[in-house]
């Protein structure tokens, strides 16, 4: 079984070498960053194809311009959640002017599974779909700063770098943005509820 | 949902955004194809042109300075149509006044082009008798125009077979082009005319 020959040069580094043509360091660094960008890219904009397209481009971007990151400056990791952040944002600017087809959502998570608590797995899966929709919903200044800090746990300053803005900035919005969603889904969490009441007294009546 | 809950929700939620395996897979193998063949495209010399683009762009250089030409030569002032008739005619400048005279009737100019023998060409020299006429003769449209304020004195080659139209008549026609300064205002419309070509003498 071939070891890779990289897995033990840092980010930084195979960033240094993609600047300089090494083609096998962009793969390198391809596997091992891609579900980080493309988790960013997904959680921004709600859509499987979108997401594959920004992260190819931030990857094209990383190819042509390796040689502009600053080590000292940020982790690769924020660098490339930075470029995937600015590619969603126009990706979703440009579908602004389109209609999408109604579509059914489609189910993101695994396969399910024969359980040994279906009920409380059920009712997690629940949680987390309602979770992504809520995130989906929320203005996009403070999607992305929950989506960078809360789901891909970043630092503040790595994500103040990623957003190009100030720590203070990013624990703002990051507070708001929480208090925004903790708000959503109370009000998902109470909307079946009602519909249930209402059903129940229908059925009654 | 509690914080716990929450940070676990958030949790399960990253890590269920996988990008597929073989989109993954497609996506390395055109990211590496296309850096292989930036690198291949890098060694090519991109300072060379090919062949045919040289004379191209010698030909579309000769092809814009010859339009350039035929528009300044064939250059008139646009006529002003009937709307600015009401408009009554404002004094010119007591300089522009002067220069141009009180508004004659439009002037008759014998155009007779001669050229010495053995002597072709465009400026022949300056003969007795040949009379340049000076001074600016107003031209007949401007009178509805806003009075001259500023302007600018451009010399440019008029067509002979033009003349007329600026109120300057001839007696036989010539087919090069007269040498003429053309009173310009602040409106960029020209406001006056004078033929400085000596080779055209004026019978008035």
């Amino acid at each position: 079984m071939s070891q890779d020959p990289f897995s033990d040069v840092p980010d930084d580094q195979l960033m240094t070498r993609i600047s300089g043509g090494d083609v096998a360091a962009l793969s390198a660094l391809f596997g091992r960053r891609h579900v980080d960008v493309y988790r960013v890219a997904m959680l921004m904009t709600g859509s499987a194809a979108a997401a594959e397209d920004v992260t190819q481009d931030v990857f094209l971007a990383v190819m042509r311009d390796a040689s502009r990151f600053e080590p000292g400056r940020a982790t690769v990791t924020a660098w490339l959640c930075g470029i995937a952040r600015n590619h969603a944002r126009r990706r979703l600017h440009r579908d602004l002017r389109m209609v999408p087809f109604p579509e059914e959502s489609e189910p993101i998570g695994p396969e399910p599974v024969a359980a040994a608590d279906p009920l409380r797995d059920l009712a997690r899966a629940q949680q987390i779909e309602s979770l992504r929709r809520a995130v989906l919903t929320l203005p996009l200044k403070y999607r992305e700063v929950v989506v960078l800090c809360d789901l891909q746990d970043l630092s503040y300053a790595d994500a103040a770098t990623a957003l190009e803005c100030s720590i203070g900035t990013v624990r703002s919005r990051l507070h708001r943005g929480r208090a925004l969603l903790c708000a959503k889904l109370r009000a998902n969490e109470d909307r079946p509820a009602a519909h249930g009441k209402k059903k129940i007294a229908g059925c009654l009546a | 949902m509690t914080a716990e809950e929450y940070r676990q929700a958030a949790r399960a939620l990253a890590h269920q955004m996988n990008m597929p395996a073989a989109a993954a897979a497609r996506m390395e193998e055109r990211l590496l194809a296309a850096m292989t063949s930036a690198q291949s495209g890098l060694a090519r010399p991109v300072t060379t042109r090919p062949a045919g683009q040289t004379w191209r762009s010698w030909a579309a250089a000769a092809a814009s300075i010859a339009l350039m030409l035929a528009a300044v030569s064939t250059w008139r002032p646009i006529f002003r149509d009937g709307r600015d008739a009401a408009v009554p005619p404002s004094p010119l400048p007591v300089l522009v006044m002067q220069a141009i005279g009180p508004l004659p009737p439009p002037a008759v100019v014998d155009v007779t082009v001669s050229h010495p023998p053995g002597r072709p060409g465009p400026r022949p020299p300056r003969r007795e008798g040949a009379v340049t006429p000076s001074g600016f003769v107003a031209l007949p449209w401007t009178a509805g125009l806003p009075a001259f304020e500023s302007g600018e004195i451009v010399r440019m080659e008029v067509p002979v077979a033009s003349l007329p139209a600026y109120g300057i008549d001839i007696s036989s026609g010539a087919d090069r082009p007269v040498e003429a300064d053309i009173l310009i205002g602040q409106d960029g419309l020209a406001r006056a005319i004078r033929l400085v070509t000596n080779t055209v003498r004026s019978t008035q």
